[in-house]
């Protein structure tokens, strides 16, 4: 019990995180269907059944959200809400499935405990790698992406960074355009277009 | 027949087709090992390498080099969390999770000799119902592939019995995703936004490998921890455990490889949903469907023992009536052509021999990748224990090269990072990401079987028997899993109070 207030904070965040997805797919489902509107009858009558049925199934995921948030707890307080969930199928099993992801839930235990500020170095990364390889093709950002990022984050010495690199980028060279002649991402910068 | 069956074992046995299968198997390795460079790709790139070979050694080389992708492709997906192809995403639910506890050994082991027990029950099923499945085939109309196609996204449902709603949501925006593109009945683009590279749908090579392959990037990115992380075990010797494991849950694996069989034989309907259909089965069966997603190996053998199973099953339509159910087959049908031969009675007849050396092909090349894989697998499942940000730039390549090389398309690399972007929203907010990538999948041969069906049969195809038997398959799929999910709430209250 002395836990319990930390941790209503992810819960809480996990919780507004479900609000802001369902809603956002709420959002895609009605647009969705309001496109189907200037399509023939035979065109539009798949993506209406289905964005008609995920409508329906998202509004029952939001009045099941709505329970957790406003209902269940208000009536039981914090700490016995899950018990009050049980009342309610999806809630139960959603709290059931927070518990009972196996593997996934490695992966969301980490995601959540991320700070900010790890989030955006990974992100800087990311957007390095693949801003370069757009810019300058996949062959090029390679061996510099894979240098930086084993000396900045791997602390990894050059000896293995210049392995890596022949290991990669050059056996990917000998395969893709040696051998195979498939061509590999080129850069706007040196595409020629 | 016994003959046949003979004369088609000594034609593969012969130098000439041995050392081409042998080709075939190490070009197959190798490509299949890289994400997205699947079988079809490999295949089509060889095509032309057989002109002029005789039709034996035509098989041979190309099907001993679809077969093995298939099985290699499991590898990156157990180590790694990227599936090869979308055929390959059931590997990951349990073959990945055992790599990140630290037993990619006994994954890998158990993954490789459930791929040689499916392969051999996929040859024998191809043998078996060479004479009889020209009706069984042909009894199978839009009507019942549309109904098939439902059944898959039911036991997908299933599967996510703890969040079954967020699963249907999941699988009917995954349906949507698959109606990008061009609506193949009248020619309308939909949901394209007048982007030119969207009017032919998205592909799938890219959303799976987004799907599954992102967040694993992501997560070790963030965590800076190895694969296996701190898992208690670091079991790498544990390859023999695997492969003992298959024949411990021989009812598993034979289930999955009848199932991939069955479901093989079905033109269109393929892969993507006998995996997910086995892997559901499974857990049905289960003693401890608990572990699931978790690294059970009852899981892995699932998806494994289905995976090669059901290329023999996709043969028997190619051979028996000249429909090839997946692009490996209809490359494979090109090769029929150009080797001159002509699918249909003949290869029941005249050409018996060949039809028996395909059989053939299948259980000697795994055979030959078991035996090829086995010292591979300790050193692969090392890897599991390198430290994460060194096997982060290889992985990056891994899903850049994957999503790339399907169509050589930058915009498939976008295609990916979206998709990445949703798994990792579907991870934090716990979200499943199974049913969008099958209703992705699926979603182009559903619209296509209920079009058909209404155009031909109005409303009545609902009456055909097979339709009828289907449909209770699913009320029956339906009912089970709301008793099962009331009965554990209903214990967990017990256990609660």
């Amino acid at each position: 019990m002395t836990n319990a207030p930390m941790a209503t904070k992810p819960q809480k965040r996990a919780e507004l995180g479900d609000w802001i997805f369902t809603l956002a797919l709420l959002g895609v489902m009605i647009a969705a269907y309001v496109m189907t509107f200037n399509w023939p009858a035979s065109t539009a009558f798949f993506p209406e059944l289905l964005s008609i049925a995920g409508i329906l199934f998202l509004l029952m995921k939001l009045a099941s959200l709505a329970w957790t948030t406003f209902g269940g707890r208000a009536a039981l307080g914090g700490a016995s809400a899950s018990k009050a969930a049980h009342s309610n199928g999806e809630v139960a099993l959603a709290a059931e499935g927070d518990e009972d992801q196996g593997n996934e839930d490695e992966f969301h235990k980490v995601f959540a405990r991320a700070d900010r500020r790890t989030w955006a170095e990974v992100m800087g990364w990311v957007v390095m790698f693949f801003g370069g390889m757009y810019l300058v093709g996949l062959l090029v950002i390679l061996p510099v992406f894979i240098i930086a990022y084993l000396r900045v984050v791997a602390k990894a010495p050059w000896r293995v960074c210049i392995i890596y690199v022949i290991g990669t980028a050059g056996v990917m060279y000998a395969v893709f355009e040696l051998f195979l002649h498939l061509p590999l991402p080129e850069g706007i910068l040196f595409s020629g277009e | 027949m016994f003959d046949a069956a003979m004369t088609g074992l000594l034609d593969v046995l012969s130098p000439h087709s041995m050392g081409l299968m042998l080709i075939g198997i190490l070009i197959g390795f190798v490509v299949g090992v890289l994400p997205g460079i699947g079988g079809p790709v490999a295949m089509a790139l060889m095509l032309p390498f057989t002109f002029g070979m005789e039709p034996i050694h035509v098989f041979a080389f190309l099907l001993g080099m679809k077969v093995v992708t298939s099985t290699t492709g499991d590898i990156t997906a157990v180590l790694f969390g990227i599936p090869g192809e979308a055929t390959s995403a059931a590997t990951v639910l349990d073959g990945h999770p055992m790599a990140r506890k630290g037993q990619a050994g006994r994954a890998l082991g158990a993954v490789l000799m459930s791929s040689l027990v499916g392969a051999i029950i996929g040859a024998v099923v191809l043998a078996l119902s060479i004479p009889i499945i020209r009706p069984i085939v042909l009894a199978f109309g839009p009507p019942e592939f549309f109904m098939l196609t439902v059944v898959g996204l039911i036991f997908m449902a299933s599967l996510s019995r703890g969040q079954m709603l967020k699963g249907m949501i999941m699988g009917c925006a995954g349906l949507l995703i698959a109606l990008i593109g061009i609506d193949p009945q009248a020619g309308v683009p939909r949901y394209v936004f007048g982007q030119l590279e969207l009017w032919e749908g998205l592909g799938l090579v890219p959303i799976v490998i987004g799907l599954f392959g992102g967040p694993e990037i992501v997560q070790l990115m963030l965590s800076k921890e190895s694969i296996a992380g701190k898992a208690v075990s670091r079991n790498i010797d544990g390859v023999w455990q695997g492969m003992l494991d298959t024949f411990r849950h021989w009812k598993v694996v034979a289930w999955a490889g009848a199932i991939g069989s069955a479901i093989g034989v079905i033109p269109g309907v393929g892969g993507s949903v006998s995996q997910f259909i086995a892997y559901g089965q499974a857990k049905q069966m289960s003693k401890t469907p608990e572990e699931f997603g978790k690294g059970s190996i009852e899981g892995l053998l699932a998806a494994g023992g289905n995976n090669n199973a059901k290329d023999g099953g996709s043969l028997v339509p190619m051979i028996a009536i000249g429909l090839p159910g997946s692009v490996s087959t209809a490359i494979l049908l090109n090769a029929f052509l150009i080797s001159g031969l002509n699918p249909g009675p003949e290869m029941l007849t005249t050409h018996l021999d060949v039809t028996f050396s395909m059989v053939w092909i299948m259980i000697i090349a795994n055979i030959i990748v078991v035996i090829l894989a086995l010292p591979l697998l300790k050193p692969l499942a090392r890897l599991t224990f390198t430290e994460g940000p060194i096997l982060v730039p290889f992985l990056l390549v891994l899903t850049v090269l994957g999503a790339y090389a399907e169509n050589n398309s930058m915009f498939d690399v976008w295609v990916m990072l979206g998709a990445a972007a949703v798994g990792i929203v579907c991870l934090r907010f716990n979200w499943p990401r199974v049913p969008l990538l099958l209703g992705a999948v699926l979603g182009d041969l559903c619209e296509r079987y209920l079009f058909l069906s209404t155009s031909l049969y109005g409303w009545s195809w609902i009456q055909r028997p097979l339709v009828i038997l289907l449909g209770m398959i699913i009320v029956a799929i339906l009912f089970k899993t709301v008793w099962d999910v009331r009965k554990s709430i209903r214990r967990s209250s017990e256990v609660r109070a």
